[in-house]
């Protein structure tokens, strides 16, 4: 289709187009304080313009990909484009390379195509809001940082995205910095966020120590010379990155703040994209990983434990955007169990859905969002827009938001023939089989068998199952149905999503429905099986023969496997229904306080006020009094400097007996100079 | 281009030197202007001032054009044959970077800085700014000890009156703290350079150098020499425990001042001086370690302090003792990568910090109190100003895509197989780095404005058009940082070689050298 320096221009093109479209939105969004304006909103001609620009490089951009992505379909099995060096210093060379495979372009749809219809939602979204060029500008950064993170060929390259979509979400986080909470929550992100790029720039240089280069195919060809202490040291190194971008434990901490974005940024940057990062990550480099078995098994545990602790905490949530923030954070954790059982199908399988159905849950709580917000605002009413109680019976006034919300809350809760079904079956399927019989069962974590931790891994996952289905079957209960809570000439305000936001939503419920046939399993043939396996197939088959092995499942046991799923999954959603009393609840000013096992969920088990007191705290309090107060001003200036200024003048008053003064102590200094001088001299002469 | 600029006359025979003295006789010029009191003559000293800097600024440019790659050019004339000394000027490739950025540093910061910000003495301040610049670019220029020795204290003189007389209210102390340290520090290297001179019987940057590979010093001296070098040079770069003068100068002194303790002359003598001088000295694994381990407690200590400061301009000023530290990680390494690695965060320590001081300024303009409790909001009323603050501080922070990443990167990757438990604690500052930034980046741009205070401009044409010079060299070097690496790879590699091929010569017993000398 392309000849190969066209497609090197389209490799190019692709990240530079939104690269492009920041660079004019955010000269535009300097337009008004440049010209002296102080406006409220921006004005509509200028919003077209910036609408064009901002969804318009995100359209060409998916269009490209889709050509790409057929390319890549055929023959060819990855394309690369190299401009030059970037950094070389001795030994070191890092090249400005791109590099777009299979798994690469997979991920490069889901970013450009879900990117964007979260463009287009935000048109209508944002209209109101005096930073809109600025919103469009840091939009198109992140999409921008985002396809270089996953097109990159050397760790160095994709570092560049992988940080800059930092910098992306800490700037959309604190998009509305008027309020200081959000500045903060965006700086938690970011400095979360280093912690775990501290793990991934050792795992770089214990890289280039030992095999001299950073290239992702190179790593893959060389990994064999490496120890397996070091394999594994890498790996964990590397997964201690992918839990910050990821949000795992005990580093997810910060992704529950950042709902203090706007939403559409929580749907793109929060559920769909940038945190499943940490998922590429290790799928790109799934050959290194496959040497390290313990490395495999710690991030399977850590997947398990943190999807089990963001369900638990997702059922105690009242704002509804950190419902669906834990709910990712839990899915998140899927992921990983994925990955590190190496089953890496079942893992982008469960990523491509999951950005479609969470993306659809956070525009659809948007567009709930934005209907209480008006209402609210129209009645003089100063309560909380996003939370729960204040809602109730949204069904009446929102029915195509909260149609489409089911669909996804159905899917992610496993029901079948839904996209969520699909993918959550594969994992689980995965996990089971590989505890029954593979080589990982047959490797140790410590003292504890692969195969123990594998067991356990499943179960974790069969119990956040039905969580799952409960903490959205009440996020639906609580919004959409019984009656609304918030009094009647709010309601009547209530209206559902405009057109812009609703078409997006609409082609993610399309997408949810026939997401699941991206990877059918053999057992339910009801359309080719097995799509995506055979399309990953070059990058992450023999990683996962190595950590599976080849056995099958018996098909018996695969029904069986598949029946629990479902009814985990029925059971959750019949347990919400029986148990939740939407009808006792009151708005959120009349609701009691929390107590017991609540106060605890509510409040996340208090990891953050934990770490507050016990790590930041500590840590700025002992920086001012111990080492800046005590040391830089008390030690060496109070004592050190101070004395030996003293004794400078003192030195200085009896030499001139005069004047006492700074120019005195200067003369005494080249004086003192002048002495040594001759010494030295004196005794060489003497020699 | 090269050819094209050699067609037309410029070589490095007069460049060298012209270089050096274009700022020298321009300073003695602007004294001499005559002090009618009033706005002219401080507008006549501000407009030559601007040109001479340009002219000087354009001419390291065409240095840096007509020197080759790989290349080394000198001029030399006599000086004092009873020293072996030479006014010997040079171009290689790790001096030409600091060249070109010292002669556009202090000319973008005299633009910046208006002209209606210094008020008193306007012309003396002119003359000072232009005697510091010849003192800088001398330093790099130097290829003789005596002509090094001659503009570090050349560069000494102006800073403490430009701190203490152009300073804040608490400048002349401030300027006081710097002299005692630096002359201190001056004071022992001149002891040492003495010694080097009367042992090698010349003060040449060759005949030393020479010296040290035939007839290397005996290691007791080699250790006090390098030890007196070492001080004189740490010291002035501001490495704890000596550094508590620096935040001192650099936040009452004015902003050219905290702009020029930026250009990172310490590092650089140790570098090209200290340890091809005293190379089994240097590269003794003791002193390795102890150098090592300074730069790793510098990272953290000065990272961990720079959380707790009052002002942003305190916070900049312990962030580059931080960036310091990494220095001093990257050479005492002295592995090519880590050696280039360290020349760029020096570079780096010009321009991030350098602008982040200028910026600073043009704020102080605006708000006279600039403490962070009195602070916060300013991004609605400068978005500017704001976009401005955070793109420096990410590239401080080391934000891939920036300068300062390229620095840090290459630092800690060249000096992980020799120190891999060092570089991990060091790397532990780059999540530092994130956190007192961007704190102090939250306290100042966001929340809302203090009541009752007035809407702040924002960046008027000037302050801009300065600031974007700095946004090219940060994201150009950040980018393509490969036409500086290029210029210092034949220059690290053959320090690298040499350093190690002459510590491996053991060094001879003091009795050999004494013989030597007589």
């Amino acid at each position: 289709m392309f000849s190969s320096s066209s497609a090197s221009l389209v490799l190019w093109l692709i990240p530079l187009l939104p690269f492009a479209g920041f660079v004019v939105n955010g000269l535009f969004s300097l337009v008004p304080s440049w010209r002296g304006e102080r406006v409220a909103s921006t004005p509509a001609g200028r919003r077209g313009i910036v609408s064009l620009v901002g969804v318009g490089v995100m359209v060409l951009a998916f269009a490209l990909t889709i050509a790409l992505a057929m390319q890549l379909g055929g023959d060819d099995t990855a394309i690369d484009s190299t401009l030059g060096v970037w950094m070389h210093a001795g030994s070191f060379s890092v090249d400005w390379a791109l590099r777009v495979d299979r798994l690469s372009v997979l991920m490069m749809l889901v970013i450009t195509g879900v990117g964007s219809l979260i463009h287009i939602y935000s048109v209508g979204y944002m209209a109101d809001d005096a930073g809109f060029a600025r919103y469009f500008a840091y939009l198109n950064l992140f999409v921008g940082f985002m396809l270089m993170l996953v097109m990159g060929a050397n760790l160095p390259v994709l570092f560049i995205g992988w940080e800059g979509v930092g910098l992306a979400s800490y700037l959309l986080i604190g998009f509305w910095f008027g309020d200081t909470a959000n500045a903060v929550a965006g700086k938690k992100a970011f400095v979360v966020n280093r912690i775990g790029d501290f793990g991934l720039l050792l795992a770089m240089f214990i890289l280039f120590a030992n095999i001299g280069s950073l290239d992702f195919a190179e790593i893959a060809r060389q990994h064999a010379v490496l120890s397996t202490p070091l394999v594994t040291a890498i790996c964990l190194f590397m997964f201690l990155g992918c839990a910050g971008k990821s949000a795992q434990l005990p580093l997810y901490v910060w992704l529950p703040d950042a709902m203090a974005g706007p939403t559409p940024v929580s749907a793109l940057i929060h559920a769909a994209t940038m945190v499943t990062a940490g998922i590429y990550l290790i799928v790109r480099n799934a050959t290194l990983f496959s040497a390290a078995p313990v490395a495999c098994l710690v991030i399977v545990l850590v997947g398990a434990l943190t999807a089990l602790w963001a369900a638990t905490v997702g059922l105690k949530q009242l704002d509804i955007k950190k419902v669906l923030a834990y709910s990712t954070i839990s899915q998140l954790g899927y992921m990983f169990v994925a990955v590190g059982a190496g089953a890496y199908t079942a893992a982008m399988f469960h990523l491509v859905t999951h950005a479609f159905f969470k993306a659809l849950l956070f525009l659809g709580a948007g567009a709930v969002i934005h209907g209480m917000h008006h209402a609210l605002h129209a009645t003089h009413r100063h309560d909380d827009a996003q939370d729960m109680r204040n809602m109730g019976g949204l069904m009446r006034r929102m029915p195509a938001t909260g149609t489409l919300m089911w669909i996804a809350t159905l899917a992610i809760a496993g029901i079948p023939p839904l996209a969520g079904f699909f993918s959550k079956d594969a994992i689980l399927s995965a996990i089971a089989e590989r505890a029954m019989e593979s080589p990982l069962a047959e490797s140790s974590l410590g003292p504890v068998p692969g195969r123990v931790v594998l067991w356990f891994a499943y179960a974790l996952a069969v119990v956040t199952a039905f969580l799952t289905a409960i903490y959205m079957t009440r996020l639906m209960r609580y919004s959409f149905h019984g009656t609304f809570r918030s009094g009647a000439d709010v309601e009547a305000e209530v209206h559902d999503a405009p057109w812009m936001l609703r078409g997006p939503l609409v082609a993610l419920g399309a997408l949810t429905l026939i997401g699941g046939w991206l990877q059918l399993p053999e057992v339910l043939p009801v359309g080719r099986t097995g799509l995506l396996e055979t399309w990953l197939a070059p990058i992450t088959g023999s990683a996962t023969t190595l950590l599976a092995g080849t056995g099958h499942l018996a098909h018996n046991t695969e029904y069986l496997l598949i029946g629990i799923a479902v009814a985990v999954a029925v059971a959750g959603i019949a347990t919400a229904f029986v148990l939740l009393k939407p009808a006792s609840l009151t708005t959120k000013d009349a609701a009691p306080a929390e107590t017991g096992i609540g106060l605890v969920l509510a409040n996340d088990y208090f990891v953050d006020a934990a770490i507050e007191r016990g790590v930041v705290g500590p840590t700025v309090a002992a920086s001012r009094k111990v080492l800046w107060r005590g040391l830089d001003l008390g030690l060496i200036n109070g004592v050190l400097v101070q004395g030996s200024a003293q004794l400078f003048r003192v030195i200085s008053s009896i030499a001139s007996r005069a004047q006492v003064g700074f120019a005195g102590s200067y003369v005494w200094a080249i004086a003192l100079g002048a002495v040594a001088l001759i010494g030295v001299f004196t005794m060489r002469g003497g020699q | 281009m090269n050819t094209m600029l050699a067609a037309i006359g410029f070589a490095p025979g007069w460049l060298l030197p012209g270089i050096f003295a274009l700022p020298l006789v321009g300073s003695i010029a602007v004294w001499l202007l005559p002090r009618a009191a009033g706005d002219t003559d401080a507008r006549l000293a501000r407009t030559i001032t601007i040109g001479l800097l340009s002219v000087t600024a354009i001419l390291t440019l065409a240095l840096w054009l007509v020197v080759p790659n790989g290349s080394t050019e000198q001029v030399d004339y006599p000086w004092i044959d009873e020293f072996g000394a030479r006014i010997r000027f040079a171009a290689t490739g790790i001096s030409l970077p600091m060249i070109v950025l010292t002669a556009w540093l202090m000319l973008l910061s005299v633009i910046a800085t208006d002209r209606a910000a210094i008020t008193h003495r306007a012309v003396s301040y002119y003359a000072l700014i232009l005697l510091l610049t010849a003192g800088i670019l001398g330093i790099f220029l130097a290829a003789d000890l005596l002509l090094f020795y001659l503009c570090w204290e050349l560069m000494l003189v102006p800073l403490y009156f430009l701190i203490g007389v152009w300073g804040s209210g608490r400048g002349p102390a401030a300027g006081t703290t710097f002299f005692i340290y630096t002359m201190l520090g001056s004071l022992l290297m001149l002891v040492a350079v003495i010694v080097v001179a009367s042992a090698a019987g010349g003060t040449t940057y060759d005949t030393v150098r020479t010296m040290a590979t035939n007839q290397p010093m005996s290691m007791t001296a080699q250790a006090f020499c390098f030890f007196a070098f070492a001080a004189a040079f740490l010291v002035k770069s501001a490495l704890i425990p000596f550094h508590t003068w620096l935040p001192d100068a650099q936040s009452e002194g004015p902003p050219i001042a905290a702009v020029a303790l930026g250009i990172k002359v310490g590092t650089y003598g140790l570098m090209v001086l200290a340890y091809p001088l005293f190379p089994s000295a240097a590269l003794h694994p003791v002193t390795r370690m102890i150098l090592a381990s300074l730069g790793v407690v510098g990272v953290l200590y000065g990272s961990l302090v720079a959380l707790v400061q009052p002002d942003f301009r305190r916070v900049i000023s312990y962030a580059s003792i931080a960036h310091l530290g990494f220095v001093v990680v990257g050479i005492s390494a002295f592995t090519a990568e880590s050696l280039q690695g360290a020349v760029i965060v020096m570079v780096n320590a010009g321009i991030t910090t350098g602008g982040m001081f200028l910026l600073l300024g043009m704020l102080r303009k605006r708000i006279s109190d600039d403490r962070f409790q009195s602070l916060g909001g300013l991004a609605k009323d400068m978005p500017m100003f704001g976009a401005l603050v955070v793109l420096f501080a990410l590239a401080n922070a080391g934000l891939p895509g920036t300068n300062g990443f390229v620095g840090e990167f290459l630092v800690l990757i060249g000096s992980f197989t020799h120190f891999p438990v060092l570089v991990l604690l060091a790397t532990i500052g780059v999540i530092l780095a994130a956190a007192y930034l961007l704190w102090a980046v939250q306290r100042m741009l966001f929340g809302q404005r203090p009541d009752g205070a007035p809407v702040a401009r924002d960046l008027n044409g000037l302050e801009a058009g300065v600031m974007a010079a700095f946004v090219l060299a940060i994201i150009g070097l950040g980018l393509a940082p490969a036409p500086v690496l290029d210029r210092l790879d034949d220059s690290v590699a053959s320090l690298v070689t040499r350093v190690n091929m002459s510590a491996i010569t053991a060094p001879p017993t003091a009795s050999a050298v004494e013989d030597a000398a007589r």
